[in-house]
């Protein structure tokens, strides 16, 4: 891997991190690995580490973190802010990243698809005539999908699917 | 054994000196810290002399004695320090009870150390707050942010106080836009009060620290600029770092200008960089000779409170000594049998306790003697003698398999918790320091029958006599070369590094001893 150049990071990442609402506890780290020894995404997947993500956000490498696939990957079990003892709130923190990379358009097809599915169905999972006649057979009441409900949520943007290919998974 | 002391005391001329010991102290420098320790003795009834370089300019009222000049030369014990003064075109000699060092560290840049020299980029940390605090400024931006970068603690072990002047810079530096510091650094020094609390403030508002282990970041040149290369430590990934400033600590030393009070405490040269002692047996003010004091800035410390506290330290040693200085000493000392001695002076230079002078013939200070024994077994004419305190405890048991010497300062600690049924075959010989173990020691244990030796002294670091139980693990270490070399490889000896609360290190050497 290349040379990383600090002068090339970006060093108001870290504030604009720490002003996302969840974020202000980054900056107490001081790189103890609770967080990661209590992660259980880590194990399976070593990009993926809590302190090291962190590391990167003080350091300023902006690009490298909200282009990056690894920060998707927290599976929001607040593991890492039981045990951390500064108070750093991790789980708040990878959030407050997300809500960054959404900004800045860098989020991975997958959840691009569900975003679409939602906005198509109201719903995550297509409701057809299949399922519906299947339902009535059980006694159940038929389910009517209402995408409008979500328009105010997610309103027309085709932003995201430009940015799309710079996202890999 | 009084009456050798006694003896040693006469024969070295001490006896007489003692009756005009001095309970006078000299003071050295410190500026307004000096003045103040000096008023805050001479109130205490340790009337004190202020020497101030003759370049500093004198305050103009105070309550205590100020010499302007330097020093020539120095010798002697406590209670008996002879200082020689050079003052103005005159120089003469006084007589001094103690000496208290509280001047400031000598600085000295580390610019050479990483191949730098002196530039408009190149700062050392005390320059540079110079140059903020007058109002000076920063050079313009090559990019969106100027970069600076702290060295600290790297290549030379740098002090509290300054990195308490890294974080004060650091704050001046909030006053200019789009400034961002990264401080490269081994380890932070924030065990001081409030210090802690400032260094986190800083991380919060943005400042980068890197802290190395190993693999110190290299500093370099290219197309003509300063580039620091480093592997970051978290991520173990390769940067580099084009700063716009580079700002480096300084290495700490004692002033040159007490030079001749330095030649008078044994291997000063590694005292660094305080005039302290490598060893935690000793309280915060005291260096390796008895009766020489760094306190205050000559320490490190210039905070109103500790510095309060080392006064305090001093105070009481020297009130605790005056009355011993006063009156004839009956304690245990190395006794140097004159009609043995061939003035090799091997004593006079392996005493880590710089208690043994040089006056026509070598001769023991009986208050500066600590009696740990390291002179008794260095001289190679057997001339120096300390009774052991608890020397009949040899003479008990002879029919023990295997023996123990212990330091009686952590050893004997050590073995006190140690079960007792598990030491039945084990004869345990205290050594005032483990520094005292000589080789004929062990061989007599072995001729008495021993078939295990175990030696145990202090850690490194922890040694009352400084590198008493280094001494003894060569020397170990050397009996146990000498027995292979002469395939005699069924004699067991070894050499056990302990503190008193690691008893489990005896135990397993007699375990393996055993076997």
């Amino acid at each position: 891997m290349s040379k990383i150049n600090l002068n090339e990071l970006d060093p108001e990442f870290k504030h604009q991190v720490a002003e996302q609402p969840g974020g202000e506890g980054l900056k107490a780290c001081f790189a103890c690995k609770a967080c990661t020894a209590a992660c259980p995404v880590q194990p399976l997947e070593k990009r993926y580490d809590p302190r090291k993500i962190i590391r990167m956000v003080l350091l300023g490498m902006k690009k490298e973190v909200l282009e990056s696939d690894f920060i998707w990957l927290c599976s929001s079990c607040y593991n890492c802010q039981e045990v951390c003892p500064q108070n750093v709130r991790f789980t708040e923190v990878i959030y407050a990243i997300k809500n960054l990379a959404a900004k800045e358009a860098c989020v991975p097809p997958g959840l691009t698809a569900q975003r679409s599915l939602l906005k198509k169905h109201g719903r995550l999972y297509e409701v057809g005539e299949f399922e519906n006649e299947k339902r009535l057979k059980f006694g159940l009441p038929v389910i009517a999908e209402h995408p409008e409900d979500f328009d105010a949520l997610l309103p027309d943007q085709n932003s995201q699917q430009t940015n799309e290919s710079n996202v890999t998974t | 054994m009084s009456r050798r002391v006694t003896e040693s005391v006469f024969l070295s001329g001490e006896y007489k000196s003692r009756e005009r010991a001095s309970n006078k102290a000299l003071i050295l420098g410190g500026d307004e810290y000096g003045i103040r320790i000096a008023e805050l003795l001479t109130r205490e009834g340790v009337p004190s002399t202020v020497l101030i370089g003759p370049d500093e300019t004198p305050p103009k009222d105070s309550r205590v004695e100020i010499i302007q000049g330097s020093i020539l030369s120095s010798s002697g014990f406590i209670g008996n320090f002879d200082v020689c003064i050079q003052e103005s075109n005159d120089h003469y000699e006084r007589k001094f009870g103690f000496i208290i060092a509280a001047q400031p560290a000598f600085r000295a840049s580390k610019n050479r150390l990483f191949s730098l020299s002196d530039s408009e980029n190149v700062w050392s940390l005390s320059a540079f707050r110079k140059h903020l605090d007058s109002g000076g400024r920063l050079p313009e931006r090559k990019g969106p942010w100027l970069h600076i970068a702290f060295f600290f603690d790297l290549k030379g072990a740098s002090e509290i106080s300054q990195f308490e002047e890294l974080l004060s810079i650091l704050d001046r530096l909030e006053a200019f836009d789009q400034v961002q510091s990264y401080v490269f650094a081994n380890n932070l020094k924030v065990s001081s009060e409030g210090l802690d609390a400032w260094y986190r403030d800083h991380r919060r508002r943005g400042v980068v620290f890197f802290k190395f282990d190993s693999d110190d970041p290299q500093i370099s040149f290219r197309n003509k600029e300063l580039v620091i290369e480093f592997v970051e430590p978290l991520l173990k990934e390769e940067m580099e770092l084009t700063p716009d400033l580079i700002v480096l600590d300084e290495i700490l030393g004692p002033s040159p200008s007490i030079r001749p009070i330095l030649e008078m405490i044994p291997s000063w040269p590694s005292s660094a960089p305080y005039l302290q002692p490598e060893s935690t047996r000793f309280n915060g003010v005291e260096t390796q000779k008895a009766g020489v004091f760094a306190v205050g800035p000559a320490r490190g410390v210039f905070d109103q409170r500790s510095l309060r506290a080392d006064i305090e330290a001093a105070r009481v040693s020297i009130l605790q000594a005056l009355p011993e200085l006063s009156s004839l000493i009956v304690k245990e000392t190395a006794f140097i049998d004159r009609n043995k001695c061939t003035f090799c002076l091997t004593c006079v230079r392996l005493c880590p306790h710089g208690a043994i002078g040089f006056d026509f013939r070598p001769e023991v200070d009986p208050m500066s003697c600590k009696s740990c024994g390291v002179c008794v077994v260095e001289c190679p004419m057997s001339a120096i003698e300390i009774r052991p305190a608890n020397a009949e405890m040899i003479e008990e048991s002879k029919t023990a398999p295997l023996k123990l010497f212990v330091c009686s300062h952590s050893g004997l600690q050590a073995v006190s918790k140690i079960n007792s049924n598990f030491l039945t075959d084990v004869e345990i010989i205290p050594l005032p320091c483990a520094g005292s173990i000589s080789p004929n020691m062990m061989l007599k244990a072995l001729q008495e029958g021993a078939k295990g030796i175990v030696v145990a002294g202090c850690f490194k670091g922890n040694c009352a006599s400084i590198y008493g139980s280094t001494l003894a693990d060569s020397r170990v270490a050397q009996m146990v070369q000498t027995f292979q070399s002469v395939r005699m490889d069924k004699v067991k000896i070894e050499f056990v590094y302990l503190a008193g609360n690691t008893p489990d290190r005896i135990v397993d050497a007699i375990t393996r001893m055993k076997k």
